[in-house]
């Protein structure tokens, strides 16, 4: 006992403040700091409003058609117009943004829950369980994922919630790559080897420990894969086999407008082409943030 | 060698790094003075500053350090604009660093590295620098150079690819050699021989040396005068037999009695175990084999022992003896090629999942690596109470536990809601302690639990897990590299070489008066902080291995 009483550098003080931040306030930090992804939130957020509270500032009639009003210019009443059939540009930006956006963030979450599972699973297990499970991830990714989509969507004209899944199943081969490289040096920390020494499950390993400390590269798949998941509903749509009218994305928008590009309707085109564009990049923009802001130096 | 200047004259240094949690000062106001020839060592804990006093000499600072100060090679002052050359890296200083894995390129034969250190700065033809490579990697003592320099990296043995470092180092004829902690990942047997180089080079060369290193035996074995670094000054600074046999700074009295010292002679005291209690963990037989096929290698081969209730048995060995591996078996991480493993008395290999399961929560884990071994995502409270999460029901009342635990490791509960991140070192280990005796274990298996902490928290690691270990009860089973640890902690010990058991028994008899050549030898390589006992067993080391050649 009595060589208890060595050096006092033993218990320093608990330096929560002097050794700075937690890993999420650094991280806050770092991505706070990065202009370009915080414009991207900016962005983002902005269109989220536009779509959720536009309609309530700005209602517009989006089930009936009203020929007589069809093709209108920009004006006091309609401010960007009306289409084809009637319809209000603007209103209509905002009702095929719920629709691009939601399909988005569902498809991207689908997408990185599967892989997630997935590329933990088959990173975790390893041997056999891995070759098999990586191999059809291989094969997968070798076919085109439009090209799928595209015979899918020809088949069944899906809805809303079938496009969801089907861009989902389509799109968690890449997240799937990221988990199993995130897992397999994950699984030999540690703390991870002590759980299952004393006798812990292979599923609490990877639920309680693998998942929670792979977060930030899960975070930064799901944003990416919703960038390309709002990308493939527009093409899907612009190709008309996307969501059916009366209901629309930017996507169905933009294809519309096409009949439109030679008679100067410039108002058909440019609001959904842009929307589409500023979303997917402030995505894009935040996703890159986040990968930047996470790269913690001793995180693990 | 007649300058009166004196080779490397550092006054009132000062480093601040700029980070993101506002600017740190690793070095404050250090000033030291080197003579050619002779060998000054800077010692200290981790976070002292002196890496940063190495780099900072060589000016391979990272870009948010400002240094302020002076730093003269031969009166000229590197911190001034202009002033390094680009013969002043190789030509006036060089340095050797810590892993000579990675201070090698793995792609490039070795005595092309060191041809192409030579022509970087001597206007030489590539043959001539071809010779001048196999003349120092024969000088740094690489049995048949000319073979070895067309060797690669991964070809040579640790010790050897820290020769070829030394080697690259000296190929210009440095005035300065900067070596930071050029021992530490090396066994103690190859320490011994990278130290005699040194020590051979410094005086064929009269080459200065700052030698950075935590190690007291490294200070008392090869240098002159030691400076000991505290939050980045210099709290003493003087002769080694002065420092180190009469301490004049609190500190560096505190950090002396920290480091394990080997015992040479026996204490006496009971050293018998009891051998009529069955064992709690019984190896026999057991082999272990990594890959397949031919290209198979056998991490243990044959290796039996007993481990008996409330005993400690060290497992001992340098890397590669399979150590750790056998830490692992016994901890079923790893299944045996062959052999049984007895838990408690029941072969591991037979039972089914859930009687495994039942004999897994009588074990006790501690892992070395401080970082790696608490979940940053947990809480250290969550991190202690996983084990009652896992064995439900063994605990009645997992909050009481818990706290009953952080006191018995003495660390305040204050700590439960917080991220294993805001500990130190030492703290975490504890931590680590706590969560093993969580379920009230009958067996603690601890791989190397202190060998990556400061001396200092090391051992105040070992006392509480020996104080613990009075009040609970239960048998350990510790691996260790450092046979002066083993011999505070453990009663009996086991000796690796290779995968085999060389060498088993009391710790009194066996870390003394061993029978096998090969203990001999790894307790003669250990060096001993005290410079005059050093001197001492460095020549009678050296007489034996002369006389076994």
């Amino acid at each position: 006992m009595s060589s208890l009483s060595t050096p006092s550098p033993v218990t320093p003080p608990l330096s929560a403040d002097s050794a700075g931040a937690t890993a999420g306030r650094v991280m806050l930090r770092r991505f706070l700091r990065n202009r370009v992804a915080v414009a991207g939130v900016v962005v983002l957020a902005l269109f989220v409003l536009f779509c959720l509270l536009g309609p309530v500032l700005y209602p517009t009639d989006q089930t009936r058609t009203d020929l007589t009003s069809a093709n209108l210019p920009p004006s006091a009443e309609h401010w960007l117009g009306t289409d084809a059939v009637g319809f209000d540009q603007l209103g209509r930006l905002m009702e095929g943004g719920r629709l691009s956006l939601l399909i988005g963030f569902a498809a991207g979450a689908l997408a990185t829950v599967i892989g997630t599972l997935w590329g933990a699973i088959a990173g975790y297990a390893g041997g056999w369980v891995d070759a098999v499970m990586m191999r059809i991830v291989d094969a997968g990714i070798a076919i085109p994922a439009l090209f799928i989509l595209l015979v899918i969507a020809a088949i069944s004209r899906p809805d809303a919630l079938g496009l969801i899944i089907i861009l989902g199943l389509v799109s968690w081969l890449v997240p799937a790559r990221l988990l199993r490289a995130e897992t397999l040096t994950l699984k030999n920390r540690d703390y991870i080897l002590t759980l299952r020494a004393i006798g812990g499950s292979h599923s609490r390993s990877i639920v309680h420990h693998i998942l929670p400390n792979s977060i930030s590269t899960i975070i930064v798949s799901v944003t990416f894969q919703i960038a390309d998941a709002i990308l493939l509903v527009a093409y899907v749509s612009y190709l008309g086999l996307g969501v059916q009218s009366p209901a629309t994305d930017w996507g169905g928008m933009l294809s519309q407008g096409l009949t439109a590009t030679y008679s100067g309707r410039w108002w058909l085109i440019l609001p959904p082409g842009l929307s589409i564009i500023l979303v997917v990049c402030a995505f894009n923009a935040i996703g890159d943030g986040l990968r930047d802001a996470s790269e913690i130096r001793g995180r693990r | 060698m007649t300058s009166t200047n004196p080779a490397l004259d550092i006054v009132d240094l000062s480093v601040t790094f700029a980070t993101e949690t506002g600017p740190v000062d690793a070095v404050r106001e250090v000033s030291l003075r080197i003579e050619p020839g002779e060998i000054v060592a800077l010692v200290g804990e981790s976070g002292s500053g002196k890496s940063t006093v190495a780099f900072a000499a060589m000016r391979l600072l990272s870009g948010n350090a400002t240094a302020t100060g002076r730093i003269e090679y031969d009166g000229i002052d590197i911190l001034a604009p202009g002033t390094v050359t680009r013969d002043f890296r190789g030509r006036t200083a060089a340095m050797v660093f810590q892993e000579p894995a990675t201070a090698l390129n793995p792609l490039m034969r070795v005595g092309d590295q060191v041809a192409a250190a030579v022509r970087n700065h001597q206007p030489v033809s590539r043959a001539e620098a071809a010779r001048q490579a196999v003349q120092l990697l024969a000088r740094v003592g690489i049995p048949e150079p000319e073979k070895r320099a067309r060797s690669f990296p991964f070809q040579l043995s640790g010790g050897q690819r820290q020769r070829v470092v030394i080697a690259l180092a000296i190929a210009n004829s440095p005035k300065v050699l900067i070596a930071d902690e050029p021992t530490t990942a090396l066994d103690v047997t190859v320490q011994a021989e990278i130290l005699d180089l040194l020590r051979r080079l410094v005086a064929e060369t009269a080459m200065a040396v700052l030698l950075v290193t935590h190690n007291m035996g490294v200070v008392a074995d090869l240098a002159d005068r030691v400076a000991v670094m505290r939050h980045g000054r210099i709290v003493e600074l003087g002769a080694t037999a002065d420092v180190l046999l009469a301490p004049e700074a609190e500190y560096t009295r505190q950090l002396l009695a920290a480091v394990p010292r080997l015992q040479l002679e026996h204490r006496g005291g009971p050293d018998a175990a009891r051998p009529d209690a069955e064992p709690v963990l019984s190896l026999t037989d057991v082999s272990v084999l990594y890959g397949r096929g031919a290209s198979a290698v056998h991490a243990l081969k044959s290796v039996s022992f007993d481990l008996r209730p409330g005993e400690t048995l060290g497992v001992v060995g340098e890397s590669g003896s399979g150590k750790s591996t056998a830490a692992r078996v016994a901890l079923g991480l790893i299944t045996p090629a062959a052999g049984t493993v007895r838990l408690f008395g029941q072969d591991m290999g037979r039972l089914g999942t859930r009687a495994r399961r039942r004999i897994q929560g009588e074990l006790g884990v501690v892992l070395q690596d401080p970082v790696a071994s608490l979940d940053p995502r947990l809480t250290v409270g969550e991190c202690i109470a996983e084990p009652m999460r896992v064995h439900r029901g063994k605990v009645d009342d997992p909050g009481r536990r818990v706290r009953e635990l952080l006191d018995a490791v003495q660390l305040p509960a204050s700590v439960l809601g917080r991220s294993p991140y805001e500990l130190s070192g030492g703290q975490r280990q504890r931590v680590s302690i706590a969560r093993a005796l969580t379920l009230d274990p009958r067996l603690v298996i601890a791989d190397e639990p202190t060998s990556a902490l400061d001396v200092s928290v090391q051992a105040s690691v070992l006392a509480v897990l020996r104080e613990l270990q009075d009040d609970f009860g239960f048998a350990c089973l510790f691996v260790s590299h450092d046979l002066a640890v083993i011999q505070q902690i453990a009663r009996r010990v086991v000796i690796l070489l290779s995968g085999v058991v060389e060498e088993a028994g009391p710790v009194g008899e066996t870390l003394i008066t061993p029978h096998s050549a090969y203990t001999r030898q790894l307790l003669d390589a250990v060096p001993s902080p005290d410079p005059v006992q050093q001197r001492h067993r460095r020549e009678l080391r050296l007489s034996r291995v002369g006389g076994m050649q």
